[in-house]
């Protein structure tokens, strides 16, 4: 009885062990299912979001139908195809890429530079207090030596 | 490409800035939070800035939605 009772046991707890994680599924976009142009038309706040998550399923700007955009009432009528920007503006995206870098550098060393000369400033003025603050003491003691002698 | 910058200025005619933008989305860019209320262009060219930063969740099902939209009427 004993045994049959922790046979049970065991097969419980085999029938309760968590199962092994489902394969992780990946998605993947019928290229061929999606309509070939989509047109986004709203307030500019909701529609630039909108095509920028178009652009990561595979639109481009149409090309031939320029975004319009009305700064008055910040509407915007943006028309999208399925595509890949051309090499030239691949390459236009790649130097916007490289500028932005070569500037966010300048910005870091130039915050490098200023916080060190910052700091060398401050030791500066550190050390020269020290001195000041070191004359000052000598006066005091001079001072207190004289009024001993004077007593 | 590694260490991409917070931000991206594109300036030129609106073809082409849009076109990098596209391109730039691909690589997690979207347009930054500023420009969404105030998209205007300057004489002749576009200046576009794009930020490294997730997209609404919100506006990918709208997105979605005009997807569907558009197969309909196709």
């Amino acid at each position: 009885m004993t045994k049959a009772t922790t046979a049970a046991k065991v097969t419980t707890a085999v029938t309760a062990a968590p199962a092994a994680p489902e394969p992780m599924t990946q998605t993947f976009i019928d290229l061929s299912k999606q309509p070939r142009a989509v047109v986004l038309t709203g307030m500019t706040y909701h529609v630039f979001p909108q095509s920028v998550a178009l652009a990561r399923l595979g639109y481009v700007f149409d090309s031939a139908v320029p975004p319009q955009l009305y700064p008055h009432n910040n509407m915007a009528i943006l028309h999208m195809i399925l595509g890949v920007p051309d090499e030239f503006a691949v390459r236009g995206a790649r130097e916007a890429v490289a500028d932005a870098v070569a500037t966010e550098e300048r910005e870091f060393l130039k915050s490098v530079e200023e916080a060190a000369a910052r700091m060398l400033d401050e030791r500066a003025a550190a050390a020269a207090k020290a001195v000041k603050d070191a004359e000052i003491a000598a006066a005091e003691a001079a001072l207190a030596a004289l009024r001993k002698a004077a007593a | 490409m590694s260490n991409l910058p917070l931000e991206v200025k594109l300036l030129g005619p609106s073809r082409e800035v849009f076109q990098q933008a596209a391109h730039l989305a691909t690589l997690g860019y979207t347009f930054g939070q500023w420009q969404q209320d105030q998209a205007f262009p300057c004489v002749g060219q576009f200046v576009l800035f794009m930020t490294l930063e997730p997209i609404d969740p919100d506006m990918i099902e709208a997105a979605e939605q005009a997807i569907a939209v558009a197969k309909v009427a196709a």
